[in-house]
């Protein structure tokens, strides 16, 4: 066995060139599937948390039915035993109630749909970043129970100011029409024109107020610390929350389309990386090819002497294996450090870029991410592919009649 | 004209390693050209989404309508501005259209929407709107009838016949409100767009914001794209300043950056593939180059100069690339015409590709952009491979070369 394996090892210095060429293709697949791999996965992660931290939650809770047609019939009460409910889950880090509805925002003679959004200031500093998307004024307080807090391209929409009164139409729970006046406190930019051209924010009480729910709540989001708790998290609630009429659901489920987003990229990226990958492994096939073709007279005096011919295959295949291992290594060093470069230093686009990536929902921003397993996961598909690579070779190693090999020039 | 012959039989001494290194240049480029095709698809599918649905070639505006769409902003009476459209060359058909922001309640919920004042027959010829008709039928021309989106329809909980009330802030800055029955339910490609636009006839929309007989925008199709900027220009002049003229380009600037967005990520993606494919190349032009050193040395001695027997190991590395990229794109032709007529399903993602308003069935888009890159890319990089084998050819010593063992 040892022999083998020293025959194998020296084996691939016999053309160095050749080897070091086919080292640098694997480490060239490998790092440049790693640092992709690690580019969309930090990126996903990032993003994830963003969006959900802002707005959504990583779970949230609903009345049964409000995901596909959400309306203020279904809403809930906010009971104790609800309260005690979350609190008691584990993982949980914050939680906070809102209440969501349309109206009519009118000042002066302009006036623009706009969704209504009322929450609990205190919980929504500690639990999403609402609080710190505040560009001009303030954030809610708890106090003036008047005060609202308008997007930022909605304000300029409606040629308002800070400190200017508007008047909010909206329909209530019981189907009355109903209307206020309000005072704007500040403006909220998230960056997403979703959110800074068509929403509200103002105290849970008024908004119940507006819309006449009387303490009933749309719903709640729930903070966690870690992305991977959140099946734990709404199978835990919806066990408890059984025959309730209210459910938990996981951000996925509330923001599909979004979901979905980064499941396309995911699959075109690793649909990309497979092609990287198979046009490598053909310079494999090709390489390992001629290196076997050039000593079937070698083998064949070998095979004369008496080796079996599957410890001449094994011997091939671990020359590539060695290959395939030195450009894994190299490949996997140079990717760690680009990764850790983009984890330290992300790129911000600025310009064009900057406004394509909000339009649809996204961070302008490159970022990546040092996670182990997909390092293994990227290792492990490129030594897959190059060890198939190796088949057909080694099947004409494996056919190699003693005499024909002796003879072949 | 020898170097040519040579290099061609070269080639195919070792048919075997050239097949493999045809194979991963074929296969390099069935999957870029494939992949952007695809990407074009998308792209395109999503501008003539949008130009389809609503946007049309150019719109026509009072001055100012575009960054703050408030019904004040109707467009000048101070020019027959129906007729003037009419006599510009180019010009295939129009509408006439009255846009406000408005909410629009149902017995159980209400929602903010744009709500769209519409001529119905005119509407239909320059958009797809009565096509994407799912349920109910289309505006009928009928008084106080009004098209939703299904996903509206479902969040204010009513269905064909339903009755819903649309109010809006008016001219004069009081809120007008008129009951609509819901005439019919459209499904479009944007699953943002059908949750915010409801149509209703012009003359109603017009009474519901007391604007008389004005309007607020032009929608206009041109009889060929091209002409776009020509037509605008005709438009701009013969309007005057107190008008707007916008193409789909100026109105929809962000998708428009997104078609070159996607044009730099497929340079970066042939540029990938293209470094895959040079490892091979160098790889077994390299092989192939050592094994004929005692025949270089030989015909160096014979006296063949330094420049054809360079040029012959470019000559051969170019065949290989130009054949594989020949194969390959005749292959992607094949694979492409099938999928260009049945499209590329991706139902899976379809509340993504709502989102974006794509479709979730996407047709790749051969353009002579797909061509010329999968044209040149790969040859190009095949050549740039040949490179350092041939110096090395050409640095032989006549006499060691032909010792070589």
């Amino acid at each position: 066995m040892n022999l083998i394996v020293k025959l194998g090892w020296r084996n691939i210095w016999r053309n160095k060139r050749r080897s070091i060429i086919t080292i640098l293709a694997v480490t060239f697949a490998v790092m440049l599937s790693i640092a992709m791999r690690g580019m969309q996965l930090g990126t996903y992660a990032v993003n994830i948390r963003h969006v959900v931290k802002l707005y959504s939650g990583y779970v949230q809770l609903q009345a049964e039915g409000y995901q596909d047609n959400p309306s203020l019939q279904k809403s809930f009460l906010l009971t104790d035993s609800l309260r005690t409910q979350i609190e008691q889950t584990p993982d949980v880090t914050g939680w906070t109630p809102r209440v969501a509805g349309d109206g009519l925002v009118s000042f002066r003679e302009t006036s623009v749909g706009s969704r209504i959004l009322g929450v609990d200031p205190r919980r929504e500093e500690t639990t999403s970043t609402l609080a710190t998307k505040i560009s001009k004024g303030s954030f809610l307080t708890d106090a003036p129970e008047d005060a609202i807090v308008v997007g930022a391209t909605l304000l300029d929409n409606l040629k308002a100011e800070i400190g200017d009164t508007v008047v909010v139409l909206a329909q209530g729970f019981d189907g009355s029409l109903g209307n206020m006046k309000y005072h704007i406190v500040g403006t909220l930019k998230t960056g997403s024109p979703d959110y800074d051209g068509g929403t509200i924010l103002m105290s849970l009480p008024a908004a119940q107020d507006l819309l006449s729910l009387y303490g009933r709540i749309s719903m709640v989001a729930i903070m966690l610390d870690d992305l991977d708790a959140i099946d734990d998290v709404t199978e835990s609630l919806n066990r408890s929350l059984s025959g309730s009429g209210v459910q938990a659901l996981g951000w996925e489920e509330v923001m599909p389309d979004f979901a979905q987003s980064i499941q396309l990229d995911n699959v075109s990226g690793m649909l990309m990386l497979a092609i990287l990958i198979i046009v490598v492994a053909f310079g494999i096939t090709n390489t390992v090819l001629m290196s076997v073709t050039e000593r079937f007279r070698e083998f064949g005096i070998v095979l004369a002497m008496g080796m079996p011919h599957q410890k001449l295959v094994l011997v091939v295949l671990l020359e590539t294996f060695f290959i395939v291992i030195i450009g894994l290594i190299l490949g996997n060093i140079l990717a760690a450090g680009i990764n850790a470069y983009l984890v330290a230093y992300p790129i911000e686009f600025g310009g064009e870029f900057q406004a394509i990536y909000e339009e649809y929902g996204f961070l302008p921003r490159l970022e990546s991410t040092l996670k182990p397993t997909m390092f293994l996961n990227s290792s492990l598909a490129v030594l897959a592919i190059s060890l198939l690579a190796t088949i057909y070779p080694l099947t004409k190693v494996l056919r190699l009649e003693p005499l024909k090999g002796i003879r072949y020039t | 004209m020898m170097i040519l012959q040579l290099a061609w039989r070269n080639i195919w001494r070792n048919t075997r390693r050239s097949v493999i290194i045809l194979i991963s240049v074929t296969v390099g480029i069935v999957a870029t050209v494939l992949t952007d095709a695809l990407n074009r698809g998308m792209v395109f599918q999503m501008l003539d989404n949008q130009i389809g649905t609503y946007v049309s070639h150019i719109q026509i505006h009072r001055a100012g309508f575009k960054d703050n769409p408030i019904i004040q902003n109707t467009v000048p009476q101070t020019i027959d501005v129906d007729s003037l459209i009419g006599s510009v060359a180019g010009i295939d058909r129009f509408t006439k259209r009255v846009i406000t922001f408005g909410i629009l309640s149902s017995a159980k919920n209400s929602s903010g929407i744009s709500i769209v004042g519409i001529d119905p027959e005119r509407e239909a010829r320059v958009t797809t709107i009565r096509s994407s008709i799912v349920q109910g039928e289309y505006l009928s021309g009928r008084e106080r009838e009004i098209v939703l989106g299904v996903k509206l329809a479902e969040k204010l909980g009513v269905g064909i016949g339903g009755k819903v009330v649309a109010m809006a802030s008016a001219l004069d800055g009081h809120i007008g409100s008129d009951v609509f029955r819901v005439a019919g339910l459209y499904e479009s490609f944007s699953s943002e767009f059908d949750k915010v636009f409801a149509y209703i006839p012009l003359t109603d929309a017009q009474d519901l914001v007391s604007i008389g007989n004005r309007v607020s925008e032009y929608a206009i199709i041109l009889h060929n794209r091209e002409e776009l900027q020509r037509v605008q220009a005709t438009l701009e002049s013969d309007l005057g300043d107190a008008f707007e003229v916008l193409t789909y380009a100026e109105i929809l600037p962000l998708l428009v950056m997104s078609v070159e967005m996607y044009d730099q990520m497929m340079l970066v993606f042939y540029a990938i593939i293209g470094i895959a494919v040079i490892f091979g190349i160098v790889n077994t032009m390299l092989m192939s180059v050592f094994e004929r050193i005692r025949e270089f040395g030989v015909l160096k001695a014979i006296g063949m100069k330094n420049r054809p027997l360079f040029l012959m190991i470019m000559i051969e590395a170019f065949y290989l690339g130009a054949i594989g990229t020949a194969v390959g794109f005749a292959l992607s032709y094949v694979l492409y015409l099938p999928l260009a007529q049945s499209g590329v399903d991706l139902s899976m993602f379809s509340d993504s590709l709502r989102s974006f308003g794509v479709g979730t069935v996407i047709y790749p888009v051969m353009t002579a952009g797909v061509v010329v890159n999968a044209l040149t890319v790969i040859p190009a990089v095949t050549l740039l491979g040949a490179i350092y084998p041939a110096v090395k050819a050409v640095r032989l010593e006549p006499m060691s070369a032909i010792r070589y063992v």
